[in-house]
């Protein structure tokens, strides 16, 4: 009897006992990592695994069309003329690195401040206007490349990926003296793929062609075409 | 003499109780038959009744029939239940019948908007370890482990990685892993403590008083996530309690002490929870101490544990950061690992 009571008074004890002695997880946590020197023989042993990040692109760009409406800049040319233009290019984007565009181009034109003093100091014998050559329109035919890609966190609102681009290409400008001139250019841009359908593109192009002097001679204009364009890709 | 009739005594009651446990579960497993071979066109029981039934079916390791009445649920013309609950459910049914590549199907069901992706995308990885995928699963604990989710991590996503880490003998990340689980969770393990011990009286009050001025979506900040017992608010008791506050506007004493008495509940079971993943990693860190000195003398020879994956040629590869972390890229990590190293044979 007595020794049954005792192993009773025995077991319950360590029952109340064990939470008095039973560590905390804090405790517990503290002793992981511990050993030093294992981590340092650890540090030692590298593994040279590789991680990054793969993501498809949000914005599929194979076999579709993009039509965007753009308004340009031009500096350069002829001095006494200040242009602009308005354009509807076209990009039919083959895979993500290649595409084939048009772009005809608009242009207004305006006499720089120096031009109209010039145009109000002509004599009536010299009339100015015939004077200068300047483009009504162009059309041209584009390859562009885009090699370089990223993505830019717009305004913690979405992340917008991008291409950088190169282009080339040729066609014809319609002047106004000069009629139809061959002309070629070479640039480059930034294009935004903001959502499955919509796009802009920040763009320079470096243009050249030949427009006629009074004298009927002719002349190397050599411009640069600073262009923002909102697309819509099909 | 006493202690025998008081153990006679103990059978008797456990029989009774347990028999009418086992005629109940005969019962059910008629039911579940009767649904499974019915050739009926329309499913005559109820959705609840079908997930009930599911449920039953894979807590007997009745997978199969659990699966088939999940699917039941599924096309229910009258189902409320959330399927991309129902997809991880198959897919842990899957897990149970070691079928991983079935389960990793329905897992990858589970997209990310859904509150469930993270479970998924964590049991996923298991899923990914049991097959030997040790990249694809060291890419799904990339996201795991990844900042924007260390308020609601699971503690178990570091034994997981841990785990894998063991198994390609990349030792410096076991130990980076046990270092950021116990930066990540201090100060999270300190507060349960508080809450087991119903020290926490001043954090509950100030949940309430957000849940009653802003609301239970407001109030239930990132805060209130990081410290309080996980998925508390998901607890139906706590719920019922969250919503009176918020309607009333305002805690009674009571409510707060019912609180309070309900987190201590939670609390234990987080702490378990902690508890046995601290084991594990424990366990981890002997079995390094084993391997480690055969790593020493096999430097180099390591060979990369997989093929290299074909990417998309026009895909977007950035460099992983693990600090510098953009919401798009969770979940598109892709990793090469090496393997452990082995023993080159000799060549005469």
């Amino acid at each position: 009897m007595k020794k049954r009571n005792l192993l009773i008074v025995t077991l319950l004890s360590v029952m109340f006992a064990i939470p008095v002695f039973a560590r905390s997880v804090s405790e517990e946590m503290g002793e992981l990592g511990a050993n030093k020197k294992l981590l340092e023989r650890a540090r030692a042993v590298t593994a040279k695994n590789r991680i990054r990040i793969v993501q498809k692109r949000a914005v599929d760009r194979d076999l579709r069309l993009e039509t965007h409406l753009g308004f340009g800049k031009l500096a350069g040319g002829d001095p006494y003329v200040d242009s602009s233009q308005l354009g509807i290019n076209m990009d039919f984007h083959f895979t993500p690195r290649w595409s084939l565009g048009a772009r005809y181009s608009l242009y207004r034109n305006r006499l720089t401040s120096e031009g109209e003093r010039i145009f109000n100091d002509a004599s009536t014998n010299n009339p100015f206007r015939d004077v200068y050559d300047y483009a009504n329109s162009s059309i041209l035919g584009t390859v562009s490349w885009y090699p370089l890609y990223g993505k830019v966190n717009m305004f913690d609102i979405k992340v917008v990926q991008f291409d950088i681009y190169t282009l080339a290409g040729a066609g014809q400008i319609d002047l106004e003296r000069s009629g139809s001139q061959p002309i070629w250019t070479v640039g480059g841009g930034l294009g935004f793929w903001l959502n499955n359908h919509l796009s802009s593109r920040f763009e320079i192009r470096y243009q050249s062609y030949q427009d006629t002097l009074s004298n009927n001679a002719k002349r190397d204009i050599e411009q640069t075409l600073f262009t923002f364009n909102i697309g819509v890709l099909l | 003499m006493k202690l025998l009739a008081a153990l006679l005594l103990s059978l008797i009651l456990f029989t009774w109780i347990a028999e009418p446990a086992s005629a109940s579960s005969r019962s059910i497993q008629k039911k579940v038959l009767q649904i499974l071979n019915s050739k009926a066109r329309q499913i005559t029981a109820s959705p609840s009744r079908l997930w009930n039934y599911a449920h039953w079916s894979s807590e007997h390791s009745r997978y199969e029939w659990s699966n088939r009445l999940f699917i039941m649920v599924l096309n229910h013309k009258n189902s409320t239940y959330d399927k991309h609950e129902i997809y991880l459910n198959i897919a842990r049914n899957y897990f149970q019948m070691k079928m991983f590549k079935s389960a990793l199907m329905y897992y990858n069901k589970v997209p990310k908007t859904s509150e469930l992706w993270l479970m998924a995308v964590e049991e996923r990885a298991w899923s990914k370890v049991r097959l030997g995928q040790y990249d694809q699963a060291l890419a799904d604990t990339a996201t795991l482990l990844s900042p924007v989710f260390s308020h609601i991590s699971s503690p178990e996503t570091h034994y997981l990685y841990g785990y894998i880490n063991l198994a390609v003998c990349n030792y410096k990340n076991v130990f980076k892993n046990t270092e950021l689980f116990k930066k990540r969770h201090v100060a999270r393990i300190s507060a349960l403590e508080k809450f087991q011990s119903r020290q926490a009286r001043g954090w509950v009050q100030g949940l309430t008083q957000k849940i009653a001025e802003k609301g239970v979506q407001e109030g239930l900040d990132r805060d209130s996530l990081a410290l309080f017992p996980r998925f508390f608010y998901k607890y139906k008791k706590i719920r019922d309690l969250l919503r009176k506050v918020e309607s009333s506007k305002k805690a009674s004493l009571a409510e707060i002490l019912q609180m309070e008495t309900l987190l201590a509940a939670y609390a234990r079971y987080d702490l378990n929870e902690y508890r046995i993943v601290i084991k594990k990693l424990q366990l981890i860190e002997a079995d390094v101490i084993q391997r480690i000195h055969i790593d020493e003398t096999l430097l180099g020879q390591r060979r990369w544990n997989s093929q290299e994956k074909q990417v998309d040629p026009y895909a977007l590869k950035f460099p992983f950061d693990e600090e510098d972390v953009w919401v798009d890229e969770l979940d598109n990590y892709d990793v090469r690992a090496k393997s452990c190293p082995k023993i080159m044979e000799a060549k005469l």
